[in-house]
């Protein structure tokens, strides 16, 4: 009886050790153009390259974006109506070194409004930006070389810390976006930035690489009705200026490992979701739909079961893979209707999320067929559309040239719907 | 203890493997029995998956070789599966969320005590 007490005790103790996790959540649109052209002046805006465009959105529902121009990059937030709210252009340029396990960065940081008014030009060394600290001697900086003289302000901590690098990926993590917030308001002095650098490889520092999970079931997700997400469509006038967009998106279950077919830690196969958006220079409507089983629970996989299924409110969710496509008004309204009438029914085989998603996007004009995979536990003839089979095509189309796809190894996140109307 | 047939039942090693199969997880999708988990999880190099793999196949060996200690070691083995999956899973696989998953686990859980106190009461076939 001793060893079954302290057997069954020795069960509860690890059980009740263990930790849940939680992570955060956090977009995208082509009214960029319209900002920019308003507010760059026409050499910037040639320079600017709108297929590096990269977004996200933080909790206020304001969209954040990303994009260079030439060696420098853009940076812009616009509110929940596509409204613009402030933007800058910076430049980081430099290299990470190590020494005595202390990794530090050396090199340039240039940061202006879009007008090219308010600049920063900092050269960093060590860490330290030399214009904020006594310094006597030549600077470069963005504006090239010239001759300093300043007192120390505080030399107490370094203004650019490294805190992790990466190799090259395309992609741009959470806490990045995060980081990049404080050049939006930096003054001339005394302020300090926190880059997550994206390196350029080299400088002896190994890469880090991250992988998040999330967390989330269709328990969790209430069913919406679609017409009254469509129907908001309604209030955005179609004239010469409508931008009618439909997104693809693929969610893997590990982050970056699309040859991963199922994430053991959050018990996720991935997801695939779809994003309908219409816009004007004065604002625009966004929805996002994803397709789920009512349950998870009736979904077991020794039984293949067809269940029924719903539409949820997919806006904000995660994503690795992205590709968008300017449609027609009339392929739009066919997008339209292709959610309007989705299935009733859900199978994890047959007809999943990824089915949907791409059927949708079809209904649009997309013609996009991905490879399919066999999902264990619940194989089909000719195998099934999968998160991770989008996620290898579009990445297949990304290194094809093809515009308007984007990959990540990290988490990017679609924007917040803007939810029922009437 | 006396052996009366629904505790030879319940610590026989087939109710051992399938209680131990029938543990049913909640997913993002869809749920699986352990079995599923298991299986899967053994192919793709999880530790979880391998150690409940060796588990079960020590539990079928004790059949054959009818020694209470090797039923034993695979119900240990059973156990650090399902410690390692639950502890490396978030929200521990729903197991304070989802009925289901309780209930076939105490159904483990009683199967386990029998099996302990057989192999403490006989020692032996």
């Amino acid at each position: 009886m001793k060893r079954i007490m302290l057997f069954s005790i020795a069960a509860c103790a690890i059980f009740f050790a263990c930790q849940k996790n939680n992570f955060p959540a956090g977009s995208d649109s082509e009214i960029v153009q319209h900002i920019l052209q308003k507010n760059l002046s026409a050499a910037d805006m040639n320079a600017a390259d709108l297929s590096t465009l990269q977004s996200s959105t933080l909790r206020s529902g304001h969209h954040i974006y990303r994009l260079h121009m030439g060696k420098e990059n853009i940076l812009l937030e616009t509110d929940g109506t596509n409204q613009f709210v402030k933007g800058a252009i910076y430049t980081i340029a430099g290299a990470i070194s190590k020494s005595n396990n202390h990794t530090t960065y050396s090199g340039v940081f240039d940061r202006s409004d879009l007008s090219r008014k308010n600049n920063v030009h900092w050269s960093i060394d060590k860490g330290f930006a030399r214009e904020l600290h006594s310094f006597n001697g030549v600077a470069t900086n963005g504006s090239g070389q010239q001759h300093v003289n300043y007192e120390c302000a505080d030399c107490t901590l370094p203004e650019v810390t490294v805190s992790a690098s990466y190799p090259p990926s395309g992609g741009i993590d959470w806490f990045s976006w995060m980081s990049l917030l404080s050049m939006f308001d930096m003054g001339g002095q005394n302020d300090y930035i926190a880059i997550q650098w994206i390196s350029s490889g080299g400088g002896g520092v190994g890469s880090a690489p991250v992988i998040t999970i999330d967390t989330e079931s269709p328990e969790n997700k209430d069913k919406i009705e679609p017409k009254k997400y469509t129907d908001c469509f309604g209030s955005i006038p179609d004239n010469n200026t409508t931008l009618y967009t439909v997104t693809i998106s693929t969610d893997l279950p590990t982050d970056g490992h699309p040859e991963i077919f199922y994430n053991w830690n959050d018990r996720s196969p991935g997801h695939a979701f779809i994003e309908l958006n219409k816009s004007t220079p004065y604002g625009g409507v966004t929805q996002d739909f994803g397709f789920y089983p009512t349950s998870s629970w009736k979904l077991v996989t020794l039984d293949n079961v067809t269940l029924p299924s719903k539409l949820v409110d997919d806006g904000g969710h995660e994503y690795q893979a992205r590709y968008t496509i300017s449609v027609s008004a009339a392929q739009f309204q066919a997008a339209i209707y292709a959610v309007n009438s989705a299935r009733d029914t859900y199978n994890v085989g047959n007809y999943n999320c990824t089915d949907f998603a791409l059927d949708v996007f079809n209904a649009a004009g997309g013609n996009l067929s991905i490879p399919r995979h066999s999902i264990p536990g619940f194989e089909v003839d000719g195998g099934s559309n999968t998160p991770q089979g989008l996620y290898e095509k579009i990445q297949s189309m990304q290194n094809g040239g093809t515009a308007n796809t984007t990959t990540t190894n990290n988490k990017e996140y679609a924007g917040s719907s803007k939810g029922p109307c009437n | 203890m006396k052996q009366t047939w629904l505790y030879k039942v319940f610590s026989h090693p087939i109710l051992q493997l399938i209680s131990f199969s029938i543990i049913m997880i909640g997913g993002e999708i869809f749920a699986s029995p352990y079995l599923w988990y298991v299986r899967y999880g053994s192919a793709d190099g999880q530790a979880f998956g391998i150690t409940g793999v060796v588990a079960m196949i020590t539990t079928l060996i004790s059949i054959v070789v009818k020694r209470f200690r090797v039923q034993l070691w695979g119900l240990i083995l059973m156990w650090v599966s399902l410690i390692v999956f639950f502890c490396q899973s978030h929200n521990k696989a729903g197991l304070f969320e989802f009925p289901i998953t309780e209930v076939t686990l105490s159904l483990f859980i009683a199967v386990s005590v029998c099996v302990v106190l057989k192999h403490v009461t006989w020692k032996n076939y």
